[in-house]
Formats: structure tokens, sequence, C-alpha cells
């Protein structure tokens, strides 16, 4: 269905390809997975399936690659459309329209087809993925699992009989993975021939007939799904890869970071949505330890509200935090705790990595600038992007820096203007596994070498075991459940992703 | 070599789904812009301070869209869209026809720069900045007829006049040249930014 | 009930009345009256341009009030009360205040008297609020009420109509892709931009960057500068997305948006000829 011969890609402007000598050849109605290290190739692989490389994408194509029997580079994009359907990692941003019914139809309207075909489509689609409650809606109204099922309907509804899919879980929860899967299984049973690109891989587990690791652009291992499944977890680890089930996670000996004392409470944290008679949140006579402070729940749970109402960030957001012995308003708030944002280009705004980090001292928190002189400044500057390993692109643009990088530079700006409580949106979401463990060592040192707690929202149980303290389980607006990192803990934490998924 | 890198052929090619999906982007911003700034210039004395902060305003999105524009016809379908929007938000039928008008006199200027030249990105936006008077137009046309409404009613011409006073006659030439120049010093701090930011960050 | 949900999509019992549809505003609203888009566009032009080109033209103040009260009929029948309500309260009120107006600086009023006979300070501070109810009047009774019913019809547009709809409706209408993609694209970012804008905004509030602090007049380019990159990134993931799904085919494109003029649509039209027809008299004599 797919085959591949020879084929190397460098992107325009890259001296360097990013695939090379590729050879594949995929069966019709396999499902197969790609992973290795962020930047190895697999999302150039699946950019040459559905031809947005060399279309969308410029640069050099060597060797041949068809599907379905068409020559992709031959081919423009819309009349691959009908044979390759693609899923994209990024649920904000595939949608073309407003509300899910469009959506959905978009692909059939788009190749002309008649009314009644597209109304037939849709409507198949929907009995297939099950997205009847989801017709109608607005986008925006969505979380990111039923916009990731959207996204899949959409693309099914042109019937490709290829469906390729570039990391689409990098922004679900578990649940949200777990409707994906189904999605999958049911394109699977139908006979089409399925790709993923993926880090996290525990949902493919049963679903994936062959599993492909790419390392620097070339095929390292192709090999059975049953087979990769099995592999021990430092086969894993020795391929960047994330560990691919529940069991096998990588604890950190958390004891030695658990201080003792009480450092954090939450008092009559309350929010509620303008025109809500509920609260979205509802967290009152909570004293938590500092560390690393880990928030889980599902979509929709609160955990993003009781993240914003910790800032200080909403009006709406009411109640006190005491934060080592002492009593934060809202605005005290806003002044003296930071966030890191899952999407972090929204909050870097200067021209430089070393302004970037200045502004931080001069404006805001008054703290620094007291008899700061200005090269102080820039020393103590210097030093901080020195230690988040900055110092060599001080004078790059923000927003220039890789993904890492981007989130290493928000947390030398909340280091720089001071700020001991940091919190941390989903700072794993579509990070390789050697990606997630640097992570988790940079939060791990910021308590350690700087006193910062840290709170984290996150989805993601090997980040969790490489790097939380606590856990604080968040469901309905309230705190079902907390506890520390020991033994029962971990029991517990691995209990609530199974139950998960 | 590639079409697109061929300086004979690039400028007049066809336009493909990518280019009016850019076209788009841009145009929300600069219809979010003018949209922000239009219920302002009511207020007479707003008027034409709008006339100064919208162009000015605009100058950073245009900049970076005309260094991504490859083709001629982009910043055309900008002014057309920004028309259909604001005439289908009940301002009148006047931006419609602005819009095109000073959108396709725009994109002429910065073609004959083969939309890589900033001299001629900046005289373009400058020259497209004009079409905000389809927006100003309702002010001015309505402020006359009411003019004329209270001119010919019983309290005559003296009372009439007294009115215009507070709301100066700010008719459509000056307007114009204000948007014009605006326009000039929004691109000039577009290319600030263009160099400062959007070219470094990869994006330009 | 809406065409966007296709009848073999529908389940039984799964709704209870007319089905939330997602309109341009981006509210879900249930409408009992459907018009044709087209019917609407033409609504919103004939209104706006005939009450704003029309003015102080002897006629017009029988024709702008009428033109004034489709929108409001409309809202009312798209479920906007209060919407409805107060555009009527502020159209009507230009009446009251121009009246009131009027006669407090009229001869016959408290301040022209004033103003004849003071002296000094007193004819300074009269001579203020004059100007002040002259600007108010000016503002709100001259340009205002004039604005009102174009806008007013726009709102009914937007609220009442899906994307998909209006792209049927501009198909119909032979709108080349080349205007038609923009335009959808433009509908599709409006609430992208609005999230990105609260976004960035918390991030500067946080950052302690706000016009009180040390560099306010970067203020733009904190502002406008990480919106257009996050914008021309998520825009380019959108193209790709789109361009896999076929936009961009060099075929017509189809709709499966439901539009034709019906009974309503054609009492509409009718009131818009009327509007032209009365509008090309008045010019006239």
């Amino acid at each position: 269905m797919i085959r591949m011969d020879n084929v190397s890609f460098t992107y325009a402007g890259v001296d360097r390809p990013s695939v090379t000598g590729i050879d594949l050849e995929i069966p019709s109605g396999q499902t197969v997975l790609l992973c290795g290290r962020s930047g190895c190739g697999k999302t150039t692989v699946t950019r040459l399936v559905n031809g947005l490389a060399p279309h969308f994408h410029d640069g050099e194509l060597s060797g041949s690659v068809s599907v379905a029997g068409i020559d992709v580079a031959a081919t423009p994009l819309y009349g691959l459309a009908g044979t390759v359907g693609s899923v994209f990692q990024n649920p904000r941003s595939q949608f073309f329209n407003v509300d899910t019914t469009s959506e959905l139809a978009f692909g059939p309207e788009n190749l002309g087809r008649s009314r009644t075909d597209i109304e037939a489509a849709v409507g198949s689609v929907a009995d297939e993925l099950d997205l009847h409650r989801l017709l109608g809606r607005s986008i925006f109204q969505l979380s990111g699992g039923e916009k990731q099922r959207i996204a899949c309907g959409s693309v099914a509804a042109l019937r490709p009989p290829v469906i390729v899919l570039d990391e689409p879980t990098s922004n679900l929860d578990f649940a949200g993975i777990a409707l994906l899967r189904r999605c999958l299984e049911h394109w699977k049973a139908a006979g089409r021939t399925v790709v993923v690109a993926e880090h996290r891989l525990h949902f493919l587990t049963g679903l994936a007939d062959r599993a492909i690791v790419l390392e620097n652009g070339r095929i390292a291992d192709d090999i059975a799904g049953d087979d990769f499944f099995s592999r021990p977890p430092a086969w894993f680890r020795a391929r960047g890869l994330r560990q691919p089930s529940l069991a096998k996670l990588d604890w950190h000996d958390s004891s030695a970071t658990v201080p003792v004392q009480e450092s954090l409470g939450l008092s009559g944290l309350r929010y509620r949505y303008r025109g809500s008679k509920q609260l979205a949140l509802d967290v009152d006579g909570r004293g938590l330890p500092g560390g690393v402070i880990c928030v889980i729940g599902e979509n929709g749970a609160g955990k993003t509200t009781l993240a914003r109402t910790l800032c200080g960030l909403d009006r709406r957001g009411h109640g006190t935090v005491e934060f080592r012995g002492r009593q934060l308003t809202r605005r005290r708030r806003l002044r003296e705790t930071a966030l890191v944002m899952q999407d972090v280009d929204r909050q870097l705004f200067t021209e430089s990595v070393l302004d970037e980090v200045v502004l931080s001292m001069t404006d805001g928190s008054s703290k620094y600038l007291d008899g700061a002189a200005a090269g102080d400044v820039e020393g103590r500057a210097l030093g901080l992007l020195a230690t988040l390993d900055l110092a060599d692109c001080r004078d790059r643009h923000p927003l220039s820096l890789s993904g890492g990088q981007k989130q290493r530079l928000a947390i030398a700006s909340a280091l720089a203007a001071g700020r001991q409580l940091v919190v941390f949106d989903e700072p794993t979401s579509g990070l390789d596994y050697d990606h997630m463990k640097t992570m988790a060592a940079e939060i791990r040192r910021l308590h350690d070498d700087h006193g910062v707690t840290s709170v984290v929202v996150t989805h993601d149980p090997e980040f969790i075991a490489a790097c939380g303290t606590y856990v604080l389980h968040v469901d309905g607006g309230r705190i079902v459940d907390d506890y520390p990192m020991d033994d029962d803990g971990r029991r517990r934490l691995t209990a609530h992703f199974a139950a998960a998924s | 070599m590639t079409a697109t890198t061929n300086p004979t052929v690039s400028v007049f090619g066809r336009l493909g789904a990518r280019d009016f999906v850019t076209t788009g982007v841009f145009t929300t911003i600069m219809f979010l812009v003018t949209a922000l700034g239009a219920p302002l210039s009511i207020v007479p004395v707003l008027l034409p301070l709008m006339a100064v902060v919208m162009p000015i305003c605009g100058g950073i999105p245009f900049m970076l869209f005309a260094a991504r524009v490859r083709r001629f016809g982009m910043i055309t379908i900008m002014g057309t869209v920004l028309g259909t929007l604001l005439a289908l938000m009940g301002h009148g039928i006047f931006v419609f026809a602005t819009g095109i008008v000073f959108g396709l006199l725009g994109d002429l200027v910065a073609a004959a720069g083969r939309y890589r030249s900033l001299k001629f990105n900046t005289l373009a936006y400058g020259v497209f900045s004009i079409w905000l008077l389809g927006n100003f137009m309702p002010i001015v046309l309505t402020r006359d007829a009411y003019y004329a409404k209270l001119a010919s009613g019983r309290r005559g011409v003296g009372y009439a006049d007294r009115l215009m006073a507070v709301m100066p006659d700010w008719s459509l030439a000056p307007l114009a040249v204000a948007c014009f120049v605006s326009g000039l010093l929004g691109a000039w701090l577009g290319r600030a930014m263009l160099r400062k930011h959007f070219e470094r960050a990869g994006l330009a | 009930m809406t065409a966007t949900i296709p009848a073999t999509a529908r389940r039984p019992g799964t709704e209870s009345g007319a089905p939330p549809t997602a309109t341009i505003a981006g509210a879900n609203t249930t409408r009992r009256l459907r018009l044709d888009p087209r019917t609407k566009i033409l609504l919103v032009v004939t209104i706006s341009t005939i009450v704003i080109a029309g003015g102080g033209r002897p006629g017009m103040e029988i024709v702008a009030p009428a033109l004034a009260v489709i929108p409001f009929v409309l809202l009312l029948a798209a479920g906007r009360r209060r919407f409805a309500a107060a555009y009527a309260a502020l159209y009507a009120g230009t009446f009251a205040v121009d009246a009131g107006i009027g006669w407090l600086v009229g001869p016959a009023g408290p301040l022209s008297a004033a103003y004849g006979t003071a002296t000094g300070g007193a004819a300074a501070g009269t001579g203020v609020a004059v100007a002040v109810l002259d600007t108010v009047r000016m503002t709100y009774c001259g340009v205002f009420a004039a604005c009102m019913p174009g806008i007013a019809a726009g709102v009914v547009l937007v609220s009442t109509t899906t994307v998909g709809e209006f792209m049927a409706a501009m198909d119909r209408w032979r709108v080349p892709s080349s205007v038609t993609i923009p335009l959808a694209v433009v509908f599709r970012f409006l609430p992208t931009v609005a999230e990105e804008h609260a976004a960035i905004g918390d991030a500067m509030r946080q950052r302690g960057i706000m016009l009180g602090g040390s560099r306010p007049w970067k203020m733009l380019e904190y502002r406008l500068v990480p919106l257009i990159a996050s914008c021309v990134k998520i825009g380019d993931d959108l193209s790709a997305a789109a361009l896999t799904r076929g936009l961009g085919a060099p075929v017509r494109r189809t709709s499966l948006a439901d539009v034709g003029f019906r009974a309503a649509d054609i009492v509409l039209l009718g009131l818009c000829a009327a509007a032209w027809a009365a509008w090309i008299v008045l010019l006239l004599s």
C-alpha cells in the first residue's frame, strides 16, 4: 500500500537530510507505529506519505514514494486527499471550520461531492466513530480528546485507504487517548492502513502490527508489534523511547527531596464560571508539603482552573494561598508566582534570550530593581542562563529556540523575578524520553538548588515518576485524593492511570 | 532553479489555497485592529485620532504579511475581504469599494518592488491605508446629513453652524492624507519589528 | 431544525427541540425563523447604505425608522431578546435626546437664556455645557443613530448564520475561492486570536509588564509580536491540515449547508426593493 524506495529528504534551508535511505513496504491493512527520539525523522516519514513533503514543506526529495500506486511527488495534495488522510498533533490548529459538522463535511465539499453524498458520508462517519453527540457543536467548546475524534472523523469522511497520524496524543489525557484508540481499532478492523508517529506508546499495545524505530533519519529497528511491546525497559531507554507499560515506570527516589514541614496552604479557593451555578473549583483547608506537587485528573476536572487561581490570573478565582507562612492574596500571587505555559511562545516578549531574563529583573518584581546596577543585573542574568544551559544562545531570538530551550528560558525568567512558587502546565506534552527526563531533572533542580516549590499539571505518569514528590488528584473542581510519592503513593498513582486507560 | 526563485515569472503567477489561508490569517489581525478602532471613531474628537492610530497599529502585521507575499493579488484580496467584513457588519457599502480599490493600488505598488523592496512595501502600506476612508465615510456622510437636517429646520443655519463647530469638518481629503502618512509611519514601525523580531525568529 | 445536521446523522430521542447551531458569532443559537444568508446580506447592505447615505433628505424621517424596525423584528425572531430591547431603547433614545437637547439649548431653553445674559465665569461655564451637549447630540443623534440599524442588521447576520451557510451563499453568487477561503479563515481565526490575546495578556500581567511598568511605549510590541508569531504558526498548521483534505482542488466546491429562498425571504427582499425605490425617488425629488 505504501512503498518507499531509497528515500531521502532534506528540508529547504537545512544542510542535513531529515531522513536518508528509507526503504519501506507497508502492506494493505497494517497498523504501523513509527517512533524514535525527537528529530529522528518520524514526522518527515508521515509527511512523505501524505505529500506535505515536498508539496507543502519545500525540500529536496530523492528516491520514490508511492501510496496505493500513486506517485506522491508527482501528485498535487488535492489529488492525494482521497487516498491518504492525516491527523495532526495539535487539535487547536487543524480545524478549518468553526463547527463540528462542517468539519466532517469539509473534505467531501472540497472535492465537489454532491450534497446527498456528503450527508451520507457525515452520517456514516458519525455512526462508525460514535460522534453523534458532538455534531453541530462549536469546536471552541470541545475538549482536546473530542477535538481529536472530530479530526479523525473529518479524515475518515473521505474514506481514504491510508491514514497517517503525527503525534496525535500529545495534547490528550488518558481518557482522550482511550477514545482515540477506539478510532484506530475501528480503522484496523475496517482494513485501513494506519501509520502512527508517536512518543507515547502504551495505547498502541495490542494494536500496532509492526513498530519501526528511527534513529538519525534511518530505520534502526523494524519489528513485529508483539515483539516490540515485550522488550525490556532498558531496550526502550537505550533508544530514547517512552515506556509502553505503566508497570515498568522508572521511579526516582523522592524521599530525599520531600520537605517535612507544611508549606502550601489552600483556603477557600473557589472559581465559578460566569452564569454557572456550579463551582468549577472548590478547595478549602488544604495543607500541602513543598517539593514537586503533581496535579492529575481528567480534562475538565479543574486542574487548569486550579493552576490559574494559584497564580492569581483570574479575578473570578477567589481565596487565599498560604505559602511558607505568608498569606498571598490574588494580587500578591500574581507577583510572587510564575506560570510556565504549555504554549511557551505566548510568554516570551523580547528580542533576545538575555533581554528576556533582564526584563523579569527590571519589570514587575521591584525586588531586584532596588540598588541593582545595570551591569549587576546583566551579570546575574548571565549566571542564571548558564545554570539553565542557555548561555550559548544569549543573543538569539527567544522564538527561534527549540521547545525545550523556550521552556528553560521561561523558567530562567521566573527565577530572575525571584518567584518561589512555579506552576507548570503540561510541561512534557509532545516530549520524547530524553527531553522528558531533562525536564524532570530541571524541575527537581529548581527545588534542590533554588528552593522553588513547583506545582505541575500533567497527564504523564512517567514524568511524575521521574520528579514528583506529591500528588494532588483533582476531580469536579475538588481535591479527591492527595498523597506523597512513597511506595503506597506509587501504587495509587499507577492504579489511577491504569484505570483511566 | 524553481519558479519561485526565478525573478521573471514569480510576481504574476497563480495564487494557491495556501496563499489564501495566509491572507486570511493576516486579514484577521488587520480586521481586529480596524474593528477595535471603528466604534471609537464615532466620537468626533477621536475620528482624526483613529485615522492615525489604526494605520500605525496595522503596520506591524502588514509588513510581515508583505514579506510573506510572493505573488500579485494577496493585498487586493486582503482589502476586499476587509471591506466585505465591515460592510457585512453594517458600516455601509462604501468600505467595500475602498477596500478593493486601495487594496489593488497597494498591491500594484508592492508588485513594482517585487514584494521584496522595503521601500515599495512601505509606500504600498501608505496607499493601502487609505482604504480606511470607507470606514469613516458613514461618519462624514451622516454628519453632513445631520447638518442639512438642522439647517433646514426651525432653528436654521446659525445653530447648525454652531453645532458643526464642535465637530470640525474632517472632510475626506485631510483624512486620506492622515491615513497615508500614518500608514508610512506604521510601515516604518513594522519594518523595525520585522528586523528586530520576525526575521530573527525565522518567520519572515 | 437545521440542515447542518444531516438526516442520516440524527438519532431519534437524542434531541429535544431545535439543536444548537454554532454561528459565525460563535454563539449557539436556536433559530425559529430561517432566512437565506443572501437575504440577510442584502438586508445589511440595504439598511446600512440607505440609512447612512440617505441622511437628512426629506422623507428619510419615515424611511429610516421603517428600515430600523426590520433588524429589531429579526433579532426577536432569533431569540436575541435582550439585544433587541437594548437596540430599541438606544434607537428610540436618539429621538428623545435630540428633542431634549434641542429644547435645552434652544431659544426657549434655560441654557440658551443663561448664555445670553450671564457674564464672566458663568458664561464660560454655560459655553462648556452647551458645547458638551452639542457634541453628545452630534455623536449620538447625528452619527450613531444613522449607523445603528445597519449594525443591528449585521448582528442578525452573524448571530443566525453558520459559516457553512455563509459559504454556500457566497458560492451561489459565484464569489471566487480567492475571496471565500480567506473569509472562512477569518471566521475561523477570530476566536483563535481572542484566545491567544487573552493568554498573552495573562503572561504579561504575571510578568508585571503593564502600562505602568518601566517601558510603557513597548506595550504595542509586547502585545502584537507574540500574537502575530502565534497566529502565523497556527495558520501554517491550518493550511497543511486543510490541504491534505483537498482544499484548493480545481473543482467547484459543494456545500453541506442547505440554502434557498422561502416565503420570508421573498417578503424581506420585497422590502429591500421598496426601500431602494423610495430612496431613488427621494434622491430625484
